[in-house]
């Protein structure tokens, strides 16, 4: 499996950067290009950060009417798709500030993690157990940090810097924010029908 | 020996370690058997993270359900929110897809079945296009045939037999070719491409500037013949309004016109003959149906007196019986007759729909009826005040669409509470 963002289909960098450049003045075939090329990825990550399918519809639109208003703000010397993520992952963040289900938002819980050593072998047979889709399902009925962490990591294929940058923490935490929601992650899927869960994550 | 712990080896295998503290683990874990063990799971773990996350869902529209017919079981499916087929590959078989976005950049060896919002095809079908979807554009090349029913079409590649399309709008531009000919139903069409045999267009607004090589046909509000339009065979051109033709087009025999125009002449008495005709056909319909099954006939009038109901079902049942003809279409590949069996059934229940409403309609006015006399006293009026709101312009059309929603709806209602009532109580008379 290859990461959502550094799968371009289609179009070449160059193609992209020339695109991007005729939208920044006004070329509207161009900017469908666009659209038509980050669609796709933008809707499966938004897919993933929210908790229903019409969220991620909705946010999908949103996040490319606020691309297309702000694209003169881009740095072409950046990697298009970063900026784009970014805008996404801001955008995602807030809709699930909005709904007041980061109940994880203080990062003191996140220091007194036990930085233990698992059993590597039991870690191993629950990831080996596992299907995609449980782990989906899981996933959702994580806090809204632990879930977007992951999925700016594993969806979107964000730096850690990046990912400090969107979440709001300190760079230094990223890798403990992320370690805790893959423990916390663990912890549902290792409860037998992680469907029995599901309803626990958002209040 | 102390081990590393969980977050010092996750930051290693993300490559967030700082160079001597990874080389540091890295040497360790070669003499730690526990170590490389954590070190493989969480690797896996990443893995498994990485796959749900990326991985496509399945989605569970009733389109999905849709695109499922029978007889193309053996064709290759595809429900996704995006579905794309990358360039170089190739689908050796027919496929149909339904999805939010379809880009086709490969290769169909087959047919291309596909309903979704927008499709773009890029590559290369060696079969027919059909396509429900809103938004088409056909860039790549198609070896057989292009139907498509959309808001929007747009050619820009080479067609190698015919083209119909029932469509919104529909654009060919100068590179769009097509083998075989046109039949186009369509809100605008602007052709600019070549065509090898006859165009037939009912087009409210059309520009013709490219090549036909047979006939053509255009029923129209209005046509424009470009500088680089040509027309091989007879053009025949019938509207509203005068063409516009111009000098430099290359015609093989001047354009026939025949300006008909669309809307009523209220200063005709033909037009009144024409509304009272219907108006007596109509009637003489619903006296036949009140005749042959006045308990049935009773039942739908009383339907009808729930309106709210009756139109919300009836709404309910013109587009499942629209979806239900479209389905049967498809089952037999435009093998058409089907649907005909289907809109044969829609037609009478359409048309005895004003009747129904007609009644209800008289009996507002005259108050309730009783016997048969009373009843079609009532229906004459109730007919005649339909068809007097229905030439209203353009609010006649709502008048219709209302009276055909809401009689369809009453019918339906009628029949399910005969049904039901047959099951349940074969015994009890029907109430008054």
């Amino acid at each position: 499996m290859v990461d959502a963002r550094k799968r371009p289909e289609g179009m070449s960098a160059a193609e992209i950067s020339d695109a991007i450049s005729r939208a920044r003045s006004g070329n509207s075939d161009a900017w469908g290009e666009l659209y038509r090329q980050y669609a796709a990825a933008i809707f499966r990550f938004c897919r993933r950060a929210l908790p229903s399918r019409e969220d991620a519809e909705d946010a999908t639109m949103e996040i490319f009417l606020k691309v297309r208003a702000r694209l003169d703000q881009y740095d072409p010397s950046r990697p298009f798709s970063a900026w784009l993520y970014k805008v996404a992952t801001n955008h995602c963040w807030d809709i699930l500030r909005r709904r007041r289900i980061r109940q994880d938002l203080e990062t003191s819980d996140v220091e007194d993690l036990p930085l233990e050593h698992p059993d590597p072998s039991q870690l191993e047979r629950l990831v080996e157990q596992r299907t995609s889709q449980e782990v989906r399902r899981a996933l959702a009925s994580l806090p809204a940090r632990a879930r977007m962490a992951l999925v700016l990591r594993y969806h979107a294929d964000m730096s850690y810097d990046e990912i400090a940058d969107s979440l709001g923490v300190r760079r230094a935490f990223v890798g403990v924010v992320l370690l805790r929601a893959r423990h916390q992650l663990r912890e549902a899927l290792g409860q037998r029908g992680a469907a029995g869960r599901a309803a626990g994550g958002s209040p | 020996m102390t081990h590393f712990d969980e977050m010092t080896c996750l930051l290693y295998l993300e490559g967030q370690l700082e160079r001597p503290r990874a080389l540091e683990l890295s040497a360790h874990a070669e003499s730690c058997a526990e170590c490389r063990a954590l070190l493989r799971a969480l690797e896996r773990e990443s893995r498994l993270l990485t796959q749900a996350l990326v991985e496509e869902e399945v989605l569970g529209t009733f389109l999905a359900a849709l695109a499922l017919p029978p007889s193309a079981g053996a064709a290759e499916t595809k429900h996704v929110h995006v579905y794309t087929l990358p360039v170089g590959q190739t689908v050796h078989n027919d496929l149909i897809v339904a999805a939010g976005t379809a880009r086709i950049d490969g290769t169909v060896d087959g047919d291309l079945i596909v309903f979704c919002q927008s499709l773009t095809i890029n590559g290369h079908i060696t079969g027919d296009v059909i396509s429900f979807s809103q938004m088409v554009r056909i860039n790549g090349q198609v070896d057989g045939n292009v139907r498509a029913f959309a808001n929007m079409l747009t050619l820009t590649g080479p067609v190698a037999k015919n083209v119909t399309a029932f469509a919104g709008s529909v654009e060919f531009d100068s590179k769009s070719r097509a083998g075989g000919g046109m039949i186009l139903f369509a809100g605008d069409a602007s052709l600019d491409g070549r065509m090898n045999r006859d165009l037939l267009g009912f087009i409210g607004k059309s520009v013709l500037n490219g090549f036909i090589g047979g006939n053509a046909r255009v029923a129209s509000d209005r046509l424009t013949i470009g500088p680089s339009a040509e027309i091989a065979g007879k053009a025949t051109y019938q509207g509203a309004r005068q063409p516009e033709v111009s000098p430099q087009a290359k015609l093989a025999s001047p354009l026939e016109v025949k300006i008909v125009s669309h809307r009523p002449d209220y200063t005709k008495p033909r037009f009144y003959i024409g509304l009272a005709l219907r108006w007596g056909v109509a009637f003489l319909f619903g006296v036949l149906i009140a005749s042959l099954v006045p308990g049935f006939f009773a039942d739908v009038v009383r339907s009808s007196r729930r309106y709210g109901m009756s139109f919300a079902v009836g709404s309910i049942a013109a587009v499942s019986a629209l979806i239900l003809a479209c389905v049967s279409v498809l089952l037999l590949v435009i093998g058409l007759a089907g649907g005909l069996v289907v809109l044969m059934l829609f037609a009478p229940a359409l048309y005895a729909s004003q009747v129904f409403v007609g009644t209800w309609l008289g009996e507002q006015l005259l108050g309730p009826s009783a016997g048969t006399g009373e009843v079609i006293a009532r229906l004459a009026l109730g007919l005649l005040v339909i068809r007097v709101l229905g030439v209203i312009p353009f609010l006649g059309w709502f008048v219709w669409l209302a009276v055909l929603l809401w009689g369809l709806g009453a019918l339906t209602l009628a029949i399910y509470r005969g049904a039901r009532q047959q099951a349940m109580a074969p015994a009890q008379a029907p109430a008054l």
